[in-house]
């Protein structure tokens, strides 16, 4: 089949209002193995697609969110998602279930981690429930068995993505700003008072050692990514009456401001003010956001910082750059992989899950 | 039977007759299964018409704008206004679609700029006005999205600080202002021929992307998935009269709202009830699939819901009902709360919006949305 698609793009208003571009078949369009979370008619699941199907998943009791791969002990980790306590350390080549850690009593996950940089630490970000709330960095020792070491105070209530810096000292944290409590299950118990910021902490001394705060109070900062030259690319989901037409997505350097991402006309196309996953490609060139509840996925440049095009994609979710096959990868909540090259008008499929709700993340089997 | 036996008219008779067999075993045998044949005649009855009826009515605004430029009074001013008020009923008969070829590349923004909360469309549209650019379409398509469509157009055909007429038959501002009103109509007209041409089968053929799903379709692995979009459609339609089109503006979302009535669509022309009927008229349409096999019919010959495909049907008829009873346009209305004909719509569109939202997903057996409805 052929796909027409229609464009308007300046001076071919009149000329040439339609531009072919011939899909890759869903059969020959390849891609490396992903991990995410899921759920099916079967309940929900943890694991590893490749091609057309589970090379391994585990059941896991609720829904599960981000998830790492730690690549020199041949481990998935997989992150429940709030207020879930349960982290699921599963080996690579038998699929077997290692360990289920739960958190330290006190204390749930936020559903989002990342490694030192020699592979040793997992920093979780977490809701300090006994501490009224207060955000927390667990710490854990990935060579004994996944044990918590202890945590590190974020500064900021309910830090939710993280990443290490490239210099390898450093944690990137998205603070969401939003206070729950078990309790109280997922309702937010500050809405008029949250906090929501970009917070670097340095990882020797413990300490947050610069801050940036959102330019809105309800502008909760929830998924960052960062290229391998330090720019961090963070998007937002709005907490107030929608839609706010707040810029959604911000860029970051160490030491300067936090920048909005230069969105032309289009930021007009949110009218639910929700970014879910943040994707860099290995060169820093461009970033992928996913916005689910507007059916939409942005590629961003970030060498001139400007949107530069959206796909229509119903419910889409998790985001990743494939850097082997040259594109990101898109899953969504009706159970399609689909593929997004930069320059390519249109997405291709690579895989679908017929009944299956990838959840928000994926991760990269490499 | 041996047809080589048969010699003359009695061959050309059993010919026939087995031919004739033959065209209605194959029409069984390719008869589609039902979810393909909601997305056939959906597409077919309901949206592909809708998509011709926007273009076709732009067209003649476009056309009524030249003619009125060209003798600029009373009448052909009351005319050109007549068909910018058809071509938003053209307009509202697409604009809850969430799908396709309306979300490629901003199209809806080029036909409608709403809400305008810093009175924009005014700012830029008198700054083109001034400026010494000549107005083109191809000048307006470069321009931004608030100078183009038909809020631009209901500025310059109704905006009341201006004296409309005044302003186009004046010598000092008519010739520039008409130009503007032609350029833009001209614009609207490409964009929402542009829009069924991609729809058409003719052209691009995106009807055929809707409904023939499959694994090598580039968007929609099976007809499920382009179900989804059709039940996405009616809730999020029926939510933007219900939210950003009634309660939000008319300070009706709660009890201490405070109406916030430059935020209605079309209040410069007053336009707001009718644009919320026609949305009806036409989301009513897309789940009936006009006259054809639709969801409706999905719904209670396959999924077992008869009853409640009526009970639909019947909160639209309802909620129309409570729409054309509403004697005054939504703008002009003094006290919204306390105005019984918007209590009994608004009664009316929370029903309905309840009933699609709650019920219809697991009706159809289709998820709203996993990410969207319960994210992270």
């Amino acid at each position: 089949m052929q796909r027409r698609r229609f464009i308007f793009a300046s001076g071919a208003l009149l000329s040439m209002p339609f531009v072919t571009a011939a899909p890759a078949l869903a059969k020959s369009a390849k891609f490396t193995p992903i991990l995410s979370a899921a759920s099916d008619s079967g309940g929900k699941h943890i694991g590893v697609w490749r091609d057309d199907h589970w090379q391994m998943s585990a059941s896991i009791p609720r829904r599960g969110h981000d998830s790492l791969f730690h690549r020199q002990r041949q481990e998935l980790v997989f992150f429940s998602r709030r207020p879930g306590r349960e982290m699921y350390v599963i080996d690579a080549k038998s699929g077997d279930v290692r360990h289920t850690i739960s958190s330290e009593d006190g204390y749930h996950y936020y559903g989002h981690g990342c490694l030192s940089a020699d592979s040793r630490y997992l920093y979780t970000t977490e809701n300090h429930i006994a501490g009224d709330g207060a955000g927390s960095i667990g710490i854990y020792d990935c060579e004994k068995d996944y044990q918590c070491l202890g945590h590190m105070d974020c500064d900021g209530i309910g830090p939710h993505e993280l990443a290490l810096m490239p210099d390898g000292k450093t944690l990137a944290i998205a603070i969401g700003g939003i206070k729950t409590l078990p309790a109280s299950g997922r309702k937010t118990l500050n809405p008029e008072t949250m906090a929501p910021a970009l917070h670097y902490l340095d990882i020797a001394s413990a300490q947050v050692v610069e801050r940036h705060a959102a330019p809105h109070y309800q502008l909760s900062l929830r998924h960052l990514d960062v290229s391998p030259s330090g720019q961090i690319v963070i998007g937002a989901q709005f907490q107030g009456a929608l839609p706010s037409r707040l810029p959604l997505v911000y860029s970051h350097e160490r030491g300067a401001m936090l920048t909005p991402m230069d969105y032309g006309e289009l930021p007009l196309q949110f009218k639910q003010d929700y970014i879910a996953s943040i994707s860099i490609d290995d060169q820093g060139i461009h970033a992928v956001t996913s916005c689910p509840r507007d059916n939409l996925v942005c590629l961003w440049d970030l060498r001139n910082q400007q949107l530069k095009q959206v796909y229509s994609l119903r419910d889409s979710a998790g985001a990743v750059y494939d850097s082997a096959y040259q594109q990101f990868i898109l899953s969504n909540g009706n159970g399609q992989l689909m593929a997004l090259k930069p320059g390519h008008r249109a997405l291709t499929p690579l895989a679908y899950a017929a009944g299956t709700h990838w959840d928000n993340h994926l991760t990269l089997l490499r | 039977m041996n047809l080589s036996i048969l010699r003359g008219p009695q061959a050309r008779l059993a010919k026939r007759k087995l031919l004739a067999i033959t065209a209605l075993s194959l029409i069984t045998a390719c008869s589609p299964p039902p979810p393909a044949k909601v997305l056939a005649d959906t597409s077919n009855l309901a949206i592909l018409p809708a998509y011709k009826s926007f273009s076709l009515s732009s067209e003649k605004l476009a056309t009524a704008a030249n003619s009125f430029c060209s003798k600029p009074n009373t009448e052909q001013l009351e005319l050109v206004r007549d068909h910018w008020r058809v071509a938003v009923d053209g307009w509202s008969g697409v604009q809850n679609l969430q799908f396709g070829p309306l979300l490629v590349d901003n199209q809806a923004w080029k036909i409608q700029f709403w809400p305008d909360k810093k009175n924009l469309i005014a700012r830029k549209v008198e700054a083109l006005l001034r400026s010494d650019e000549a107005l083109t379409e191809k000048r307006v398509d470069d321009a931004s999205v608030v100078v183009q469509g038909l809020s631009s157009l209901e500025y310059l055909l109704f905006d009341p600080k201006l004296g409309v007429l005044d302003s186009f038959a004046n010598a000092a501002t008519g010739s520039r202002r008409c130009a503007l009103l032609i350029a833009v109509s001209g614009h609207l007209h490409s964009v929402a021929n542009g829009l069924h041409d991609a729809w058409r089968p003719e052209a691009g053929n995106y009807v055929q992307i809707f409904t023939q799903t499959g694994e090598d379709n580039p968007e929609y692995p099976d007809d499920s998935v382009a179900l989804a979009n059709l039940l996405d459609t009616l809730v999020a339609g029926v939510e933007l009269i219900k939210r950003d089109k009634f309660e939000r503006p008319l300070g009706l979302a709660s009890s201490e709202g405070q109406a916030q009535i430059y935020l209605l669509e079309w209040w410069r022309s007053q336009y707001s009830r009718d644009a919320i009927i026609a949305n009806l008229k036409a989301l009513k349409n897309l789940f009936m699939a006009a006259n054809g096999y639709g969801l409706d019919d999905y719904l209670s010959k396959v999924k077992q819901h008869g009853e409640f495909s009526t009970q639909i049907q019947q909160h639209f008829d309802r909620s129309l009902t409570a729409a054309k009873a509403i004697p005054n346009s939504l703008f002009s209305s003094a006290e919204p709360r306390s105005q019984a004909e918007l209590i009994q719509f608004q009664t009316e569109i929370n029903e309905l919006q309840l009933l699609l939202k709650s019920k219809l997903p697991e009706a159809l057996g289709i998820s709203l949305g996993f990410n969207a409805k319960d994210g992270d």
